[in-house]
């Protein structure tokens, strides 16, 4: 099993397998409604005629080269949540990560990814590691997730004094 | 518990744990000052030039108030239906509870309401109300009682809730705590 960062896979070529032509690169990510697993790469084009690359069709995610199983799989985005995400409007890099307590706790700043299953291992923020089992939904917002620690369940007791 | 002032809470956002979406903003505290409970919040849409949201958010469909959201399970929470719920649209004869002269029953006068103060649990409610008193610099906090009386001018508390007076918030929602559980069963 191999893992990969989001950050250093940014830009790698997508080489059709059947033709050897290079079809793309990677430019993004689509995710799940969880954030747990990638659904698509986003690999040419921007807003309605981005071009994505289902992960059923990624026949190797190499170190080198994201490999596609031919160069007919990659398809214009056909729905909502694939246009939300080529947009940018739901990545989790950069997404702030709510409790469902309501509490902020960090931004998103990396994703650490098998590159066998596509599925999320965990994604790397300031205060540290968070694991996708405790992810609850990724949406425009936040990734919302279940909080483990006290302080992250609580709000503070002591309430700045404001107005 | 967990305690936060009502007017901290408008201006969050609120957020569904279903979604990771924003669904609106809590525009303001619906409050029925004279059951001392809290009714639900009232919504602006999200944007910076966005308007009043027609829908309101109930006490009850809130999953949790934190520091910096207001969490709801599903989009579905905010409800048009509740919108002609007479609950959270007929506020306008409610007494008001901002500004009340407090006084203990035995005549003594405990400062003026400046706010009031909910707890943050699974099914948010106002715990008590936050205190101005003259020539202190400082704030105090009372608990909710059922025997409170309310005329709009005067808010009289029973001497016995008088004990549960604390100067910090942290003091005071394990004071509440203790005096909640006794008196609020008795009196409901």
């Amino acid at each position: 099993m191999s893992v990969e960062l989001f950050s250093h896979v940014d830009g790698r070529s997508v080489v059709a397998t059947d033709s050897a032509e290079t079809i793309g690169s990677v430019k993004g990510f689509v995710l799940d409604r969880r954030g747990c697993n990638i659904e698509a790469i986003h690999i040419d084009g921007h807003g309605k005629r981005a071009i994505v690359l289902p992960w059923s069709a990624v026949s190797s995610f190499g170190a080198d080269a994201v490999m596609a199983s031919s160069s007919d799989d990659p398809t214009t985005i056909t729905n909502d949540h694939e246009k939300s995400a080529v947009k940018g409007d739901v990545t989790l890099v950069g997404t702030r990560v709510l409790t469902t307590g309501g509490l902020d706790i960090g931004t998103v700043d990396d994703v650490e990814f098998e590159t066998d299953s596509g599925a999320v291992i965990r994604v790397v923020t300031a205060r540290g590691p968070l694991e996708p089992d405790r992810f609850r939904s990724l949406g425009s917002y936040a990734l919302v997730v279940d909080p483990v620690s006290e302080s992250e369940t609580l709000t503070p007791r002591r309430l700045p004094t404001k107005g | 518990m967990n305690l936060v002032r009502a007017r901290d809470v408008m201006g969050l956002p609120v957020v569904s744990i279903l979604s990771g979406e924003d669904v609106a903003e809590v525009r303001d505290v619906v409050y029925d000052g004279e059951a001392h409970q809290l009714i639900g919040f009232t919504l602006n849409k999200r944007g910076r030039f966005a308007g009043r949201l027609k829908a309101v958010l109930a006490a009850s469909s809130v999953s949790a108030i934190g520091r910096d959201a207001v969490m709801v399970d599903t989009e579905s929470a905010i409800d048009d239906e509740a919108a002609g719920d007479a609950d959270l649209r007929d506020l306008g004869a409610a007494r008001p509870v901002l500004g009340n002269r407090v006084l203990s029953a035995d005549g003594s006068e405990l400062g003026e309401v400046i706010a009031v103060i909910l707890s943050t649990g699974d099914v948010p409610c106002a715990v008590g109300y936050e205190l101005k008193t003259d020539g202190r610099a400082d704030t105090s906090f009372v608990p909710i009682s059922a025997q409170m009386a309310l005329s709009g001018d005067n808010l009289v508390l029973p001497v016995e809730a008088t004990e549960f007076i604390r100067n910090d918030l942290a003091g005071f929602g394990a004071a509440i705590a203790s005096y909640r559980s006794p008196a609020l069963e008795a009196g409901q």
